[in-house]
């Protein structure tokens, strides 16, 4: 079909003007249908012009303007739910995982727990058992919450089992030593404590840092609402 | 998402968009634009769906497997490669005559009551 000047400047104004607008929605939307809702709209401007000169534009404009309106809105609103709900998720694993650390330091007591930091655990006596695997309990929740809410084909990375499986070989056996000396118990074979030790750290460590890069992917279990 | 994991029951009652998309796709894949003069035609011109919409409800509906994408192809009129082609999927089409179901027996129990008066 072969346009008329006026008729091009018109429809390449409107579709110009169009395309600023489409920067109110969010990125995701944005980059995802952008150019499918730029194109769509050039062909209703076409079909308006060939029906309805400038006044069938202007007719499209009012009814494109309010469809925009309630569109961002809804956009908008749909994003915050998805952030809100992995946001609050990122921070109850974190804080879960840090509080789960913390309080495992702090069963060593105030006087081994210099000691303890010293020998990265291979010598630190365990004061309070029931803490130590609460709070090792609380780690395990924290990377399992994390975990969880991660998009499943991201979920068999190595960092994760690494996080999850150290934290849990580490509970074991702190509840195996808990069970054979309830009172005051050691940690046992130096070399595996170390290792269980480190990996826990580190695995919570990468945790932390791949939810937090991973912040904007958006959680697929959604509930139910009305389509 | 699966059509298997579904039940079209599960679904809340569609939104009008939601409904005229579906119908619109009903008889064979379309693109953004084509669904857009489709509803409009269905509905004589009383619904128009802008682009947001459109594009708003085809993100929800790709997420929830009632549509899927088809290969990108040109349309003859348009002549365009770059048009997305959408087509219903099998939980969409059962979503669809459910829908479609509980809409005529409203209009059922509304003619029992004459709300459309006597002819």
């Amino acid at each position: 079909m072969i346009q008329k000047p006026a008729e091009q400047s018109l429809v390449v104004f409107s579709v110009g003007v169009y395309q600023m607008l489409l920067t109110a929605y969010p990125t995701r939307f944005r980059r995802e249908y952008g150019s499918h809702m730029a194109q769509a709209f050039r062909d209703c401007c076409l079909r308006a012009f060939n029906s309805g000169g400038a006044s069938g534009i202007l007719k499209l404009w009012l009814v494109t303007l309010l469809d925009f309106i309630q569109s961002v809105v809804s956009e908008h609103r749909q994003k915050e739910t998805q952030m809100n709900k992995a946001k609050t998720l990122k921070l109850i694993g974190s804080f879960l995982i840090i509080a789960g650390l913390a309080l495992f330091s702090a069963t060593f007591g105030s006087h081994s727990f210099w000691k303890f930091i010293g020998s990265m655990g291979l010598t630190g006596e365990l004061m309070h058992p029931i803490l130590a695997w609460l709070g090792l309990g609380s780690v395990l929740v924290g990377l399992s919450v994390l975990y969880l809410q991660l998009p499943s084909n991201k979920r068999f990375e190595s960092k994760w089992i690494f996080g999850i499986t150290g934290c849990c070989a580490l509970v074991l056996i702190v509840f195996i030593f808990g069970f054979i000396n309830p009172t005051m118990m050691r940690l046992g074979n130096p070399t595996i404590v170390f290792s269980v030790y480190s990996a826990t750290l580190l695995g919570s460590l990468f945790v932390i840092v791949i939810s937090l890069k991973n912040s904007e992917t958006p959680n697929q279990s959604e509930p139910k609402q009305r389509m | 998402m699966t059509d298997t994991l579904q039940n079209p029951e599960e679904f809340p009652p569609l939104t009008p968009a939601v409904f005229n998309i579906l119908l619109a796709l009903a008889d064979g894949e379309k693109h953004g634009y084509g669904i857009m003069q489709e509803v409009e035609a269905n509905t004589s011109g009383q619904v128009l769906m802008g682009p947001g919409t459109l594009y708003g409800s085809i993100k929800r509906m790709l997420q929830a497997g009632l549509i899927e994408e088809s290969d990108e192809r040109s349309d003859p009129e348009m002549d365009d490669q770059r048009r997305r082609y959408y087509k219903l999927t099998a939980l969409g089409r059962r979503t669809l005559r459910m829908e479609a179901e509980r809409l005529a027996s409203q209009v059922k129990i509304a003619r029992a009551k004459n709300v459309f008066g006597v002819t």
